[in-house]
């Protein structure tokens, strides 16, 4: 059984983060995988209202998928490259699709077995346009962290509900533990524009509290947006 | 754009029903153009009224249960977290506009019947359900030897009530539980679940609307027995419900003081518990707090909108249309139209959607709402369809009910847990305002035309609707788990040295 462990080992790598309409998440999953990456993750989210009336009418928000492909790192290009190709002829698909370089990629393989290699370099990466910026609140709270993001220049964002698991807070009730519900909130901005928005953000007055959430950023390289322009 | 495409399912969803409408007017029954036409403007009403309510739960009423559910969890007080629960249970039902109506109908059984004492009585029953539901998900009791007990009471109870409470009580079951009601219940239930760690924590999201609507079973059933021996008198609710058809096109116009009320009895408990919860436990943020206000506004004017047109075009048009079919000596032909309108009823029903939706959520996509909305087409096809047999035979309904409930509790066994819980969920949710109206007087007229007794008869095809699903939900569950164990089969076949696959949360499908 364990001569089964896969071999391929990924490091550094990519992982290309694509953000679409809700049910076209599969789609972007099968063309990657059709240009050799080895499967997708798909989560559900919402994204925020793309304008200001259906925001303030309450009913801008949009269900979307996100999915996740780590790559090794020659083939992320490929991947995005099929993505733009695909959503270019679909009328239907349309998103974004950006890279994040990644490394210390441990791949349980089937059936057993797990493989680490570590590397500190961060290869070869292309020139960072956007940041990716990660913002964990509590449940409830993203909604806010959007407004005050969006008077700071960001267009829009994506809202993943989550469930934490800070230590503090796993509490036994009647031997169930409790945690707490969280909301990811990830919004995309050019270079150099992620300081506006976060000093937006902390500004607000309901996240004053100590251990309402964290936030942080990422270089982001090869953004695109995908379908017909 | 969100909202395009929440008219465009609706749509999809309704347009089915008014085609089917349509053809049985130029066939077999026809209704006459002013009927036909108020049918149709009931339909216009019924898109935009069901479309505006969905949009309005989303943003509205889902996440207020939610908070509050996982708000009261996170408490970890559970007196407090029951009789919060209790106090839900109880005031969201006494709002109900159809536990109103439930009450007139049993009071026209049996006169002496205080409605207020009824009312307060299906009130209690949904509370304590409601408690023990989430009392259930903290001592983490299976929810299938819950349901098992409970409805082995409901059985007892069954035996012992009479004949006319029956059909009565099963349907009360579905009809109590309401478009308001679900869809908080739902979510309440989803939110506790949701700050619950560890394994199976999605099983525990449903549950819980299944186990309230046993509630008003019971209750009515307890007054059966009280009233044993009472002799109905069953023509005021027919000619109450014929009544109001002859209003002509004016009656959208002469409905909306009745509907406005009553959605605003629906809606304003609520909107206090929301307050209430608002400053109490869930102390959202002003932005998300505007949100669900706005939430709450659309869902008011959707349900409105909806209402008006069913009551004001599919209700009529239903009675016309039993009653011309089952005039024509043709009784036969009910049997299949009532297939085919439970096929697509079923599908313009606002809680299924909003079910469907949370299935999907839950899951993670892995349970499509499509799907679900298929197998409960399923079901209510041929829960409307025997329920034709019932009108044209006057079988008792005990012959449907007690195998029908017997198949779906043995299927607990088997089924995996998410599903059984879905399942029970989905009894309710499909028996909503569109079989409690359309379904329902097509029923009425059909027993009516062929020299039936209504109130035997008819009444029970809304317990008819709200069983199916039980079981079709189950069975789908017992399909997936079959799916999922071939897939896991051909996984460790196929899972070749060479090729490290990443961790897919799809790839099970």
């Amino acid at each position: 059984m364990m001569s089964n462990v896969a071999e391929t080992v990924c490091t550094p790598g990519k992982i290309v983060i694509s953000i679409v309409a809700h049910h076209q998440g599969e789609r972007i999953a099968e063309r990657a995988r059709e240009a050799g990456a080895g499967g997708g993750t798909i989560l559900s989210g919402r994204g925020t209202a793309e304008n200001s009336v259906l925001e303030m009418l309450g009913i801008g928000d949009t269900e979307k998928d996100i999915v996740f492909i780590i790559t090794p790192e020659d083939k992320a290009g490929l991947i995005l490259n099929v993505l733009q190709e695909t959503c270019a002829s679909e009328k239907k698909l349309r998103g974004i699709a950006f890279v994040i370089d990644v490394h210390n990629i441990i791949k349980a393989s089937v059936p057993f077995g797990c493989e680490r290699e570590s590397s500190g370099k961060t290869g070869g990466a292309g020139v960072a346009t956007h940041e990716l910026i990660s913002i964990i609140v509590n449940s409830g709270y993203a909604d806010d962290a959007m407004a005050a993001a969006r008077q700071a220049g960001a267009s829009g964002g994506t809202i993943i509900n989550a469930r934490g698991t800070g230590k503090e807070e796993d509490v036994k009730f009647f031997g169930m533990t409790i945690v707490p519900e969280k909301e990811m909130l990830l919004i995309l901005v050019e270079k150099g524009h992620s300081g506006e928005v976060l000093d937006a953000i902390k500004e607000l007055t309901c996240l004053e509290e100590p251990g309402s959430g964290i936030a942080y950023c990422m270089d982001v390289h090869d953004f695109i947006s995908l379908g017909k322009k | 754009m969100n909202l395009a495409a929440k008219f465009r399912e609706t749509a999809i969803s309704v347009v089915p029903v008014m085609l089917i409408v349509f053809v049985l007017n130029f066939t077999v029954a026809p209704l006459g153009s002013e009927l036909m036409m108020q049918f149709f403007i009931g339909g216009i009403l019924l898109i935009i009224g069901l479309s505006v309510f969905l949009i309005g739960a989303d943003i509205g009423l889902l996440p207020i249960g939610q908070k509050a559910g996982a708000a009261l969890t996170s408490k970890r007080n559970l007196p407090l977290m029951l009789s919060v629960a209790f106090a839900i249970g109880v005031m969201i039902t006494i709002a109900e506009p159809d536990v109103q109506v439930l009450a007139n109908q049993v009071a026209t059984v049996d006169s002496s019947m205080s409605k207020t004492l009824l009312v307060l009585m299906i009130a209690t029953g949904v509370g304590l359900f409601v408690a023990l539901g989430l009392a259930r998900i903290v001592f983490q009791i299976p929810l299938r030897r819950l349901l098992i007990g409970a409805y082995a009471v409901v059985f007892v109870c069954a035996y012992f009530t009479s004949a006319e409470f029956l059909g009565i009580a099963f349907d009360s079951g579905g009809a109590t539980t309401g478009p308001m009601t679900v869809p908080f219940i739902l979510a309440l239930g989803a939110g506790v679940a949701a700050v619950r760690g560890g394994k199976n924590a999605e099983d525990d999201s449903f549950g819980l609307t299944g186990l309230a609507s046993i509630g008003p079973i019971l209750a009515v059933l307890i007054l059966g027995i009280m009233a044993r021996g009472k002799t109905p008198a069953a023509e005021t609710e027919m000619s109450a419900m014929a009544g109001e058809a002859a209003a002509g096109l004016m009656v959208f116009v002469h409905l909306l003081p009745e509907v406005l009320h009553e959605v605003f009895n629906a809606l304003w408990p609520l909107t206090v518990m929301f307050l209430v919860f608002q400053f109490t436990l869930i102390h959202m943020p002003p932005h998300q707090f505007v949100k669900m206000i706005k939430g709450l506004v659309y869902t008011f004017f959707g349900l409105v909108f909806f209402l008006v047109g069913v009551k004001g075009g599919f209700m009529p048009a239903g009675t016309a249309l039993g009653a011309a079919l089952g005039g024509t000596g043709r009784g036969f032909l009910l049997i299949p139209i009532g297939l085919i309108l439970g096929a697509v009823v079923v599908c313009a029903e606002p809680a299924v959607w909003v079910l469907n939706d949370q299935v999907e959520t839950v899951s993670g996509g892995h349970i499509r709402r499509m799907v679900m909305l298929a197998s409960l087409s399923m079901g209510v096809a041929v829960s409307v369809a025997l329920s034709m047999i019932r009108v044209i035979t006057g079988i008792s309904l005990w012959w449907f009910l007690i195998p029908g409930y017997a198949a779906a509790l043995i299927l607990t066994k088997f089924c995996p847990p998410l599903f059984t819980a879905i399942a029970f969920d989905s009894g309710g949710v499909a028996s909503g305002p569109m079989s409690s109206t359309f379904v329902l007087s097509f029923a009425l007229g059909a027993s009516a035309a062929t020299g039936g007794n209504p109130v035997t008869d008819a009444f029970g095809v809304i317990a008819m609707v709200a069983m199916t699903p039980l079981i079709a939900i189950q069975i789908l569950g017992l399909i997936y788990k079959k799916k999922e164990k071939k897939a896991a089969a051909l996984h460790s076949i196929a899972a070749a040295p060479a090729e490290a696959v990443p961790v897919s949360a799809k790839d099970g499908e």
